[in-house]
This record gives structure tokens, C-alpha cells and sequence, in this order.
């Protein structure tokens, strides 16, 4: 249970600390990189702990390779622009 | 908590849900941010007709909507308590996402204004379709009370945060 409402707590803060970037001065490709970085860490959380893979080794490392690749993407695109 | 096959937790049949509901989103946005690649100042324009004040309010009752229903998983005895706040947040979610596109309708915003809004309005509009069926299955799941059913219930639900958390910034922030 305290996992999951550390998970609730890391997305809280993750998703407050989103809005404080979108809403600062900072240069947009940094604001973007960071913005994004933390959907990344967002989603990790919810498929470690809501998702409850953080105890299945195999299937975490998939999965989490598999999202890496796909912000991979989304970096390099958001970058190129 | 069930298990299906190699310890992944809960059904394969939602597993396989959720890879496919996760390709699928994932195109759309990867399709989304190469188009604009070839119009950013359209792009740019067209995304501050958006609330992205509001839309940050949906992040976090989806979040804390999917903690509700993994707390129904880990509390089988208080599950339609859980499940039962969960979808109510799915509702708030979705009379926040009602009043976003009224607010679009009233702008004379349609999917034909620009290609941003075309894949706007099918992106959250086919999010806001998996909320509108997640709160039935939550509702559905809670009136059956079966653990396994409680767990892959969740899971649907834990898909439809975990796509909006990618959604968001995407298409309101970036």
C-alpha cells in the first residue's frame, strides 16, 4: 500500500513540477526536454506500481525498454523541430 | 492477484489490450509530432486556443483515479468504495473534457480548422471514448466483486492514465 501511495506522490509532484515548467521563462527546448522527461518518469510509475510490473523482472525490462524507445522518438522529434 | 503467464500480473487478454491500445495512441502521436515538424508556427498558433490549466486538472484526478482503483486491488474487502471514487473521478475527467470541446465548438474550432485540431479532437476524443468505457467497466467489475475482475478492470483503467500521461504534454504543452 505505502508503494502505491508513493507512486500517487511521485506523480503528484511530477505533473505540479510539469505545470511549473510549462507556466516559467524557460527556453522552449529546454522546457519541452524537461516536460518530457517527466512523462516519461510518469509513465514508468504507473507501469512499476500501478501496474504492478516492478516485481516482474522480464516483462518490466520489456516494457520499459519499449517505452525508452518511444520517448526515444519523441525527443528526437520534438528535438528536429 | 492473479497471474496468467510468467508472473505478468492479472489476464493476458488485458495485456494484449493494452500493448494494442498503447501502439495505437502511440502512432498517433508519434504522427502528431512529425506533422509538426513541417508546420510549428501552425502548431504553435493553433495549440493556445487549448486550456492547458484544465486539462493539468484532468492529469491529476486521472492519477488519482487509477490510485483509487489500485487501491481496490490491494483492498478487496473496501473495493467498491474505491472503485465507486475512481469512477467518479473518470466523470469529473470526462464533464472537464465536455466543457474543453464546447469551449472549441464555441471558438467555430472543428477538425477540419487545422491538421493540429484534426488530431486534437480524435486523440482525446478516442481517450475520453476509453474513460466513458473504463467508468462502465470499473462499475461493472465493483457490482461483480471478483478479484480478478477488480484486477483487470484496473489495469483498464491504469492503461487510460497511462495514455494520457503521454497525451498531455504532446498535444497541450510542447
Amino acid at each position: 500500500m505505502s508503494g502505491l501511495v508513493r507512486a500517487w506522490a511521485g506523480l503528484a509532484v511530477l505533473s505540479a513540477l510539469t505545470t511549473l515548467v510549462a507556466l516559467s521563462e524557460l527556453a522552449a527546448p529546454w522546457a519541452g526536454a524537461l516536460i518530457l522527461l517527466a512523462a516519461w518518469l510518469k509513465a514508468r510509475l504507473i507501469f512499476l506500481d500501478y501496474l504492478a510490473l516492478r516485481d516482474v523482472s522480464g516483462w518490466r525490462s520489456g516494457l520499459l525498454f519499449g517505452l525508452a524507445l518511444f520517448m526515444a522518438l519523441l525527443f528526437t522529434l520534438y528535438g528536429v523541430a | 492477484m492473479s497471474t496468467a503467464t510468467k508472473g505478468l500480473p492479472g489476464e493476458v487478454l488485458m495485456w494484449v489490450l493494452i500493448f494494442s491500445e498503447l501502439a495505437v495512441f502511440g502512432a498517433g502521436l508519434a504522427i502528431f509530432m512529425a506533422l509538426r515538424l513541417l508546420d510549428p508556427v501552425g502548431f504553435a498558433e493553433a495549440q493556445l486556443a487549448l486550456l492547458p490549466g484544465l486539462a493539468g486538472i484532468n492529469t491529476i484526478l486521472l492519477i488519482t483515479s487509477g490510485f483509487f482503483a489500485a487501491m481496490a486491488v490491494q483492498s478487496p474487502h473496501l473495493a467498491r468504495p474505491w472503485l465507486a471514487a475512481a469512477a467518479l473521478l473518470g466523470v469529473l475527467f470526462l464533464v472537464i473534457k465536455a466543457y474543453e470541446f464546447q469551449h472549441k465548438a464555441a471558438l467555430g474550432i472543428s477538425f477540419e480548422t487545422h491538421d493540429f485540431f484534426m488530431f486534437y479532437y480524435l486523440l482525446t476524443g478516442f481517450h475520453a471514448a476509453h474513460v466513458v468505457a473504463g467508468i462502465g467497466i470499473l462499475v461493472i467489475v465493483g457490482w461483480t466483486k471478483h478479484p480478478a475482475h477488480i484486477e483487470t478492470g484496473a489495469q483498464f483503467w491504469h492503461m487510460v492514465d497511462l495514455v494520457w500521461v503521454l497525451l498531455f504534454p504532446v498535444v497541450y504543452l510542447l
